[in-house]
Formats: structure tokens, C-alpha cells, sequence
């Protein structure tokens, strides 16, 4: 293969990599089925111009997807050929994710199935990760201000994120920093034991079921979370595309990479609250309107104003939080302190290739 | 998602949640910034050698040299108050056309190179002057994805302060950049100083040093010519500057390349990309006295191996000085002009083994020199359908 020519601007965040002591809140929200089917035909089913020798299908049952928040605080390259701890960054993240099933048939003609999952947008706040996520395993990351309370205690939380974009869309609007989401945990909300109520929803059983293979439990009695253990991780299907540059409708290279990421949970630090104490508030701008009708099928907004954290002006951050909102529920909701590890295991399709 | 209507190539998928928008751009009313300083010719043929002149001359056809008759660096800091998309493209235009206006300021180091196309015929076709930009940082975070993405510009994003010095007329600007202030394992990643200029008012003033020098001088040589346009002579640009009405323009060169997923060392796509930054409308024209500027870079960690292709420096990239580091600049300037970024286009695909199972990238060129496209068509064979 040929060599990549290493710059001054491409000190990215290279995978595989390792995140000890990483804090992630996870807000499980229902899709409409019909969302989740149109992203999957859109961007991993789709010819361009020839197929991947896969299909990707929704999960069985009802859809659900998970808008996440990651905090690290120590991310760091963890390759042979670089020194331990080379390119530490500290990064926070924050994305949304839906399980499909990634279906192949092999040349022997058996159905094999994997469970996957797939992330349509996300928001980073280092460069290192958001230049790594983009132009190596393919994850459409946009970089953004993403503001935390000081305590993350699992007694509560509040995360904004803010990006660079527009209110409305007009001739004479002008790009901004304005608001885009606002996850909050309202302290007290804390569920000692979150099994009877997910018992008693046959709904969440398959995703609850999908959560807990992907995840080992330091002092749980599982075994220890390897890299190369396959039947722990979660399992990431990327489109990786670059555009033309003369014609931008063109990609002069797209992939489908599959990554993983593997959480080794630090058991005492698993949570669960109680889904009406949260708030997920994405605002209505412009910029956002369009994936939050695709992806969450909604027509418009649901809430009159901001959050009530947030008084309807550009705030001491210098966002503009001025906006309507849409307000998603959230049906499950979980923290937990964990080493995460982060690796590509490989591209599964390469385009006109 | 916008699926395009077009059914050859590979489409390009754009997300709903997308917020880059790609080029051209309009830029009416950009404030620049301009410091200029003598540069050696090794590191920025070393750079020449390292980023553009991949494989060996044989497969490419053409070499990028450093341009030996203009060694020089030039420092631009620009502000933009309005950013436009200009694409008169209608798939383009109707996604992007009215969506607003952007903001951004830029701070960039650019170096002139000459690629010389190789053999008779190459020479005279495909010889041109281009600019190297080794550093560019802005602060908006989608204009580093798209000139990243889609052209190749090694983009950063930081945090640029433009505005006044002590005095009236004068100029400040200040450059942050995420980096390694050491570079030893388990240092994280910290916004750090990477960028400071001052000069006192500009000229005519009575304050600063009291003996001027001439910045004409440098000017009204015929290198400076190159500098400025690539193709008129700056003693036509100065005209032009006076007259206010005729532009110049700035073509780059820069390597497009993105990594390998599972093998980051290794390249999947490599390619040479050009665009072209037009700049009319010039006024407000002004110097400082090259005396009462001060540049310093900052020499430490992360920074040290790039400040080493424009400035002259003891210690090395893996020992840097650890001080502020300038050069001794020989011209200042500041003028407003509207600014037209277009003409992108890849110049040259660099073949690439993409790993087993996958077809490898051609080779392919689109070297022929500014001067000779307007007349390409009555001499060269008609491309292959």
C-alpha cells in the first residue's frame, strides 16, 4: 500500500485508541421506523455506482436509537509503532446512533447477520477527533462547543452543544454561534433498580438486549474486554466519502468502514434515572431542521422556546439560544464511567473500486 | 440527504446534518494583512519534495522546485466580513446559494514554487508558479472541513484576534492553536500561543522607527513581480493598486490525501489540487515601516517542524528553542479587496496501491500552465470520451 505522507495538519486522532476514565450518558428515544429505513437506503444501500455486497436492515421490532454524550478525559493513540500516550487529547462527544443488522450473503448462500450500528451525525469538540473521525473511519463528526457542568456526579447532568450555523435561512443571515442541543438529568431522578421496569416493557427488550452484549463489567464476574474479543463491542458501519474537487456532487473516494468500540464498565459507576427527569432539547434552527425532520420524523418544533436552563438570548458562552425547540423523550436512561477502546476492523466496501 | 440527480462517477452523499459549504466563494470587503521576509530555499525544497513531488519524475512528468528567484515567505492574516457562496451551479446554487452569510478570519504562510513540467513539451506547457501554504488556520470550523475535504488545504481551526496595536492605524493579530507544548507522552493536547504580530501605524507616520526604509524596493524589483500576481509585474500591480480597479490573483497547490481506516499509515486517495484566489476591487492600499513589525512563532513541541520550512532556526524539530522565534520581515501591508475563491480543480492523481482486493488509483494530470488553458483546445487532443 502507499505510504501516507505525514503533515503538520494531520495530527489527528489515530485509531486504534484507548479512553481511560471516560464518563458517557445515554438517552435511549424511539425512531419511526421509516427513518431508520431511509437512512440505511440512502447511505449504506445505495448504489454509487455499484452496491456493497451487503444489506442493511432496521432491527426486529420497534426502532429506538440512543443520543449519547461522552466525556474524555484522556484520549490517547494506542498503536505499537507510537509511544504510549502519544497525541493525548482531552474530547468530548456527542452523537446519535441507531442498531441495524448488517445482512451478507455468503457464497455458499447462508444468511449471516450481524448487529451493527450506525451513526447518522455527531458533534466533537478537538479537532484531533473530529479530523480523525472524518477523514479516517468516516464518522460524520462536526466540531462544536460542547459545554458540561462542572459536576458530573451521577446525580445529575447538563450538556449543551452549540455549532456555527444559521437561525434562518436567508440571503442576509449570518452564520453564528447559536445553540443545537441540550441534554439535562435533573438531580433526585435516580432509579435503584432499573430491571422491573424493563421487564415489564416488552418493547426494549431486544435493544436492552443489544446494550448488554456490547458491554463487559469490571467486578461483574465477566471476562476482561480485549480488543480482539469479538463477542464484546459495539460494531460501527461508516460511510467514509471525500469530495470532488471541482465538482462537489462528486466523491472522489467513499467507503463503508466497519469499527468498534469496546466499553470495559466500571460496575459501581453504572446509573440509571428515571427517563421524565431528562430533558433532550434539540433547537430548531436552520441549520439543524433538516436532520431532525429525517432523522427524528418531525414536522416542526414542539416547544415554544429554549429549555427553561436557558433564557432565550445569546448566553455568557456567546451562544444564541433564542429558538424553538423539539423536545424527543427519552425511554431509558443510563450513566456509567468506563475504559473505552476504539478500533477499525476494517473497510468492508470501497466504491468503484 | 441530497442524493445526486447525476448517474455517472461516484455520488457524493451530503448528510441533512451537514454544515460545511463547499466552494466558490464571493468574499466582498476582506481586510488583509501582508508581511514578507527572506526564506531559505533547502526546507521549502525539502517541503517541495516531501508533499508534491511524490513517486519519482518519471511517472509525475513534472518537479516543484522552490522558487529560487523570489526566496521569500509571506505571512497573511485576512478578515473576512461576509463569505458567499458563488456557485453557479444549479444543484450547488439551490442547496447553498441563499443560505446566509459566513465570517471567518484566515491566517496562512504562503511560499511561491514552480512546478516545471519535464521534457520540451512540459516545459513550455505545463510550467507554473503556484503557492505553497505549509500553514493555514481559521476560525471557522466549517471552512477547515470543506478546504480540508474537498481541496486539500491542510485547514485548522484556532483562535485568530485581528484588531489595532497601541496605536491608531496600527495592527495586531494573534494566533491560538490546539498542540503539544512538549510533545512527551501523556502531555494533552492545549490551546497554545502560536502566533503573534504587531507594527506600529501605518505610513505615512510619525511615530515608530524614524529612519524608513523603502518598501518600494522590494516592490519594484522584478521578483516581486512574481510574488504578486504570478504573471504581471508588480510595478502593473501597484498600478493596478492605484488605479483601484484591476485584480490579481493567487493560485495554491496543496496534497489532497486521506488515510487508510484500518492501516492509517497508509493512503487511500493522494492527488495535487490547485484554487485560485482573485482579488479586485484592491483599495486602501497602505505599508508599515518593515522595522516596527515583530512576528513571533512560538518554537515548541508540535509547532517546531513546520515553523522550520519558512523560518530560518537554530535547534531542530525534535529539539526546538523553546523561545518566540521571527523573522526579519523586508515589507508590510494592508489593503481591502474583494476576494473571488474559485478555479478548484485537481492538477494531479498520484497512482495508489489501496491494499489487497481493491483497484488501485490511476495516474492522471491536468498540468497545463495558466497561461496556455484558454488555448489548450486548439493544440491538444480532444480527451478521451
Amino acid at each position: 500500500m502507499t505510504d501516507f505522507v505525514e503533515s503538520f495538519s494531520t495530527m489527528q486522532l489515530l485509531p486504534p485508541w484507548i479512553s481511560p476514565g471516560a464518563r458517557t450518558w445515554m438517552f435511549l428515544i424511539r425512531l419511526n421506523p421509516k427513518t431508520v429505513t431511509d437512512y440505511l437506503a440512502a447511505f449504506l444501500n445505495a448504489a454509487a455506482p455499484d452496491r456493497a455486497p451487503f444489506e442493511w436492515r432496521p432491527i426486529d421490532g420497534d426502532q429506538f436509537g440512543i443520543i449519547t454524550y461522552n466525556q474524555h478525559p484522556r484520549v490517547a493513540t494506542d498503536r505499537p509503532d507510537r509511544p504510549q500516550g502519544w497525541d493525548t487529547v482531552c474530547a468530548k462527544e456527542v452523537f446519535f446512533a441507531f442498531p441495524a443488522i448488517r445482512r451478507q450473503i455468503t457464497a455458499d448462500n447462508l444468511i449471516v447477520d450481524t448487529q451493527v450500528w450506525v451513526q447518522p451525525f455527531s458533534f466533537g469538540d478537538t479537532g484531533a477527533m473530529v479530523f480523525g473521525s472524518r477523514e479516517i473511519w468516516g464518522t460524520e463528526m462536526e466540531l462544536a462547543r460542547i459545554f458540561d457542568e462542572d459536576d458530573m456526579s451521577p446525580g445529575g447532568m447538563h450538556v449543551d452543544v452549540a455549532i456555527q450555523g444559521f437561525k434562518t435561512f436567508a440571503p442576509t443571515s449570518v452564520s453564528a454561534s447559536i445553540a443545537c442541543l441540550h441534554l439535562q438529568v435533573r438531580p433526585g431522578g435516580r432509579i435503584a433498580n432499573p430491571i422491573p421496569e424493563i421487564l415489564a416493557r416488552p418493547e426494549l427488550h431486544t435493544i436492552a438486549g443489544i446494550f448488554l452484549q456490547s458491554s463487559s463489567f469490571i467486578g461483574g464476574g465477566a471476562p476482561a474486554l480485549t480488543p480482539d474479543n469479538p463477542l464484546t463491542g459495539t460494531e460501527l458501519n461508516n460511510l467514509k466519502q471525500f469530495r470532488d474537487a471541482y465538482n462537489p456532487e462528486f466523491a472522489i473516494y467513499r467507503a463503508i468502514v466497519a469499527s468498534k468500540s469496546s466499553h470495559q464498565i466500571d460496575e459501581a459507576s453504572l446509573a440509571f434515572f428515571d427517563p421524565t427527569s431528562a430533558e433532550i432539547d434539540f433547537m430548531w434552527s436552520a441549520s439543524m431542521e433538516q436532520a431532525l425532520q429525517s432523522q427524528f420524523a418531525l414536522k416542526t418544533w414542539t416547544v415554544g422556546g429554549p429549555p427553561a436552563a436557558h433564557a432565550p438570548k445569546v448566553d455568557a458562552h456567546g451562544v444564541d439560544w433564542d429558538m424553538k425547540a423539539a423536545r424527543l423523550k427519552a425511554e431509558l436512561v443510563f450513566t456509567y464511567v468506563s475504559t473505552v477502546r476504539y478500533q477499525v476492523l476494517g473497510t468492508l466496501h470501497t466504491y468503484g473500486g | 440527504m441530497t442524493i445526486p440527480p447525476l448517474t455517472t462517477g461516484i455520488p457524493y452523499i451530503e448528510s441533512d446534518a451537514s454544515l460545511e459549504v463547499p466552494p466558490p466563494y464571493h468574499f466582498p470587503g476582506v481586510t488583509v494583512h501582508a508581511f514578507v521576509w527572506e526564506a531559505q530555499m533547502a526546507p521549502i525544497q525539502a517541503y517541495c519534495d516531501r508533499f508534491f513531488n511524490l513517486g519519482t519524475a518519471q511517472e509525475r512528468g513534472f518537479v516543484y522546485r522552490a522558487a529560487a528567484f523570489w526566496p521569500y515567505a509571506m505571512l497573511l492574516l485576512l478578515d473576512y466580513p461576509e463569505m458567499i457562496a458563488s456557485s453557479r451551479r444549479w444543484t450547488v446554487a439551490a442547496h447553498y446559494g441563499n443560505q446566509g452569510i459566513l465570517r471567518q478570519r484566515e491566517v496562512f504562510v504562503a511560499v511561491p514554487v514552480v512546478r516545471y513540467g519535464l521534457g520540451a513539451r512540459r516545459l513550455a506547457a505545463d510550467t507554473d508558479l503556484e503557492f505553497a501554504l505549509p500553514v493555514i488556520v481559521v476560525d471557522d470550523p466549517n471552512s477547515a472541513i470543506c478546504g480540508r475535504e474537498m481541496l486539500g488545504l491542510g485547514k485548522m481551526v484556532a483562535e485568530i484576534e485581528l484588531g489595532t496595536a497601541e496605536y491608531p492605524d496600527s495592527f495586531a493579530g494573534k494566533v491560538r492553536l490546539p498542540g503539544w507544548a512538549t510533545m512527551a507522552p501523556n502531555e494533552v493536547q492545549s490551546v497554545l500561543p502560536f502566533l503573534e504580530v504587531t507594527t506600529a501605524p501605518a505610513l505615512p507616520t510619525f511615530r515608530g522607527s524614524a529612519d524608513v526604509l523603502s518598501p518600494w524596493t522590494l516592490l519594484q524589483s522584478r521578483e516581486g513581480g512574481w510574488l504578486m500576481s504570478g504573471l504581471t509585474s508588480l510595478a502593473d500591480f501597484t498600478e493596478q493598486v492605484s488605479a483601484g480597479i484591476v485584480p490579481t490573483a493567487m493560485r495554491t497547490v496543496q496534497l489532497k490525501q486521506f488515510r487508510d481506516a484500518a492501516h492509517p499509515e497508509r493512503a487511500v486517495y493522494q492527488s495535487l489540487v490547485t484554487c485560485r484566489s482573485y482579488y479586485a476591487n484592491i483599495r486602501g492600499f497602505s505599508f508599515f515601516n518593515e522595522k516596527d513589525v515583530d512576528i513571533a512563532f512560538h518554537d515548541v513541541g508540535s509547532f517546531a517542524g513546520i515553523l522550520r520550512v519558512f523560518l530560518d532556526l537554530p535547534g531542530s524539530e525534535s529539539e526546538p528553542t523553546g523561545k518566540t522565534v521571527g523573522p526579519t520581515p523586508v515589507a508590510g501591508f494592508t489593503f481591502t479587496a474583494d476576494v473571488d475563491f474559485d478555479n478548484m480543480r485537481t492538477l494531479h492523481t498520484f497512482p495508489v496501491d489501496r491494499g489487497p482486493g481493491v483497484a488501485p488509483v490511476p495516474q492522471s494530470s491536468d498540468l497545463a500552465a495558466q497561461w496556455l488553458r484558454p488555448w489548450r483546445g486548439l493544440f491538444a487532443k480532444a480527451p478521451a470520451p
